[in-house]
């Protein structure tokens, strides 16, 4: 069983969701099959944003100029490489090939829910042929990243991201939700709450 | 109980009728409640019971009222590309009064008002397009000898929902335009004693609009909305973490002026002053308006304006860099098109929780940090309740 759904719209693998309209346009998917990472793809990846943040984010308003570049904790997980990047303007878990079964080749700005022992997370894809890395996923975490005054804090945040991916989530959280009953959406959605807030409870319980 | 599968439907004598009353095969009628459905984030099943309820539910009596405004909601909803969208509209409701569409005129349209409201007391929704004057005592916008101030106020004594379409009444939108010069407000101001649905925009979906009232249709109560009053189902995420040009912004590839290499590429518009980043709207994914073939602002390489936010559209010149008002991940509610059962992704929150605590030590502070959004706010609130139980 593969570890992906594709969300976005006309790629092989996608299961569309319905749509009360169609987007005209589609960004180009990737002609071929991304190339696969033999070894730990860290240095290139924090090359690739070192070189983007001096050429063009270091002028944006938002940027945190107290982080700096780093890729952290990559490793193997279904055959591909999962990790951590940090950089002044975002704290990013990211997705590279590496021939297993989390990739999947898709255009820029595609979504796709790619599922880890804590869950599915949604992923963003990028591809630019002429990049230093063609092709990657990204699940936003931190951006802008103001919060961190130190980089020392965005790196314990991001272990601590890494940490919740490959922990299992509780299998009691992962229920579909109700239907709401005809005249009875609100009461479905009060229903909704406790389990959420049990599910936040047993979170706290487990990381603070 | 309500009907759970669609297909069961297909054969079905009332839908039938709805789908030949609406000049559509059955397939499509069915496929187009599939579709609001996901469109209100409503899990599987529901779309049965949507396609139920616009084919057999009595329609709603709808009073439509005019103030400052350039008629552009009603237009972009009658001059819908998609045939049958203006044709589901005026299906789904029972229009009584709009002084656009309506032939009578004069005495005789104010008169049919009153009945209408008279008839449907308590049971007609009110919807309003376009901003209220208050100064002068509300002098500058009056229709039959009223002010707008007084007819609002008549006709939402006794509507059982009040629908705000539009930026204008929303919350005042372009004719609140400094220096406001009538002292333009949105309806909220004015009606403060019930809840008023906003869905602005400029113009507002169509098909927001129309969720919205087959969610009252369907369920017998509008959908959930945010303090704005904004349905969550439409204005819950940020243009920005919807955007198809996301991934230019992240990785740098910008367009600097219109017409550079980076615009014919179609890089991110944030440099030239794409409001994305602080306008909550679900454009990007149901797109813009229902004209034109399947795009929106960015799509079609002009910035987003922010024409759905208060205090951007209207306000912040076009080109002026947008602020960055941002959380991620913004995944454990329902997204705006779902999957059909997948539901929230949980595992983000998990994830997003983890972080929060470890980012400041503590879960409150960054759940404040995130609360610009909608999904932190509530997480915050949740978080808050658990707290409260623990100690």
């Amino acid at each position: 069983m593969s570890a992906r759904k594709a969300v976005g719209p006309d790629s092989p693998e996608r299961v569309r969701p319905e749509r009360v309209r169609k987007p005209l346009y589609n960004a180009p998917t990737p002609a071929s099959a991304a190339l696969h990472y033999a070894d730990d793809p860290t240095p290139i990846l924090e090359a690739m944003y070192r070189r983007i943040w001096e050429t063009s984010m270091h002028d944006m308003p938002f940027v945190n100029s107290a982080l700096s570049v780093v890729a952290i904790g990559f490793r193997r997980h279904e055959g591909d490489w999962v990790g951590a990047v940090i950089t002044p303007w975002f704290l990013n878990l990211f997705v590279l090939p590496g021939g297993g079964t989390l990739w999947s080749d898709l255009a820029s700005g595609d979504r796709v829910r790619i599922q880890f022992p804590v869950g599915e997370l949604e992923f963003i894809a990028d591809y630019d042929p002429g990049g230093d890395i063609p092709a990657y996923q990204y699940c936003p975490l931190f951006a802008p990243v103001s919060q961190f005054a130190t980089h020392a804090a965005a790196l314990a945040a991001a272990e601590e991201a890494l940490k919740a991916l490959f922990t299992v989530a509780p299998e009691a959280i992962a229920e579909a939700p109700a239907m709401p009953l005809q005249d009875a959406a609100v009461a479905t959605d009060a229903e909704s709450i406790p389990s959420r807030r049990a599910f936040f409870r047993g979170l706290a319980g487990h990381h603070s | 109980m309500a009907n759970t599968s669609l297909l069961s439907l297909e054969l079905n004598e009332k839908i039938a009728a709805a789908a030949e009353r609406l000049q559509m095969s059955r397939r499509e009628f069915l496929q187009f409640c599939a579709a609001l459905a996901s469109t209100l984030g409503l899990p599987q099943g529901a779309d049965a019971a949507v396609a139920e309820a616009v084919a057999t539910k009595k329609r709603p009596s709808v009073i439509w009222l005019h103030f400052q405004e350039c008629t552009g909601c009603t237009e972009s909803m009658l001059r819908a590309e998609h045939p049958t969208l203006e044709k589901l509209i005026l299906d789904v409701i029972s229009l009584d009064y709009h002084e656009t569409l309506f032939a009578a005129a004069g005495h005789q349209i104010e008169a049919a008002r009153r009945t209408a409201m008279k008839e449907n007391a308590g049971k007609y929704v009110l919807v309003v397009e376009g901003a209220i004057p208050t100064k002068d005592g509300g002098i500058y916008c009056k229709i039959g000898g009223q002010t707008a101030i007084e007819l609002l106020k008549e006709c939402a004594k006794d509507a059982a929902a009040i629908i705000a379409i539009g930026s204008c009444s929303s919350w005042g939108g372009m004719p609140s335009t400094d220096p406001n010069p009538t002292g333009a407000v949105g309806v909220n101001k004015i009606i403060t004693d019930k809840p008023v649905v906003t869905i602005p925009g400029c113009p507002p979906n169509p098909y927001n609009f129309l969720s919205t009232v087959v969610h009252f249709l369907t369920f017998g109560a509008l959908p959930e909305i945010d303090a704005l009053g904004r349905p969550k189902f439409a204005y819950s995420r940020l243009i920005h973490e919807n955007c198809e040009r996301r991934a230019h912004f992240d990785a740098g590839r910008f367009a600097m002026e219109f017409g550079d290499e980076g615009h014919r590429k179609g890089y991110c518009l944030y440099k030239l002053g794409c409001k994305g980043p602080e306008t909550y709207a679900n454009c990007p994914t149901i797109l813009f308006g229902d004209a034109g073939s399947g795009t929106w602002p960015v799509g079609c390489g002009h910035p987003c304006i922010g024409c759905t936010e208060e205090g951007v559209g209207f306000q912040k010149p076009i080109h002026m860099v947008s602020k960055l008002k941002n959380i991620e991940p913004p995944l454990q509610y329902p997204r705006i098109v779902e999957e059909k059962g997948t539901g929230a992704t949980l595992g983000a929150a998990a994830v997003l929780a983890a972080v929060a605590g470890a980012a400041a030590g503590g879960g409150a502070m960054v759940a404040k940090n995130l609360g610009l959004s909608h999904k932190a706010a509530e997480m915050e609130e949740a978080k808050k309740a658990g707290e409260k139980e623990q100690v």
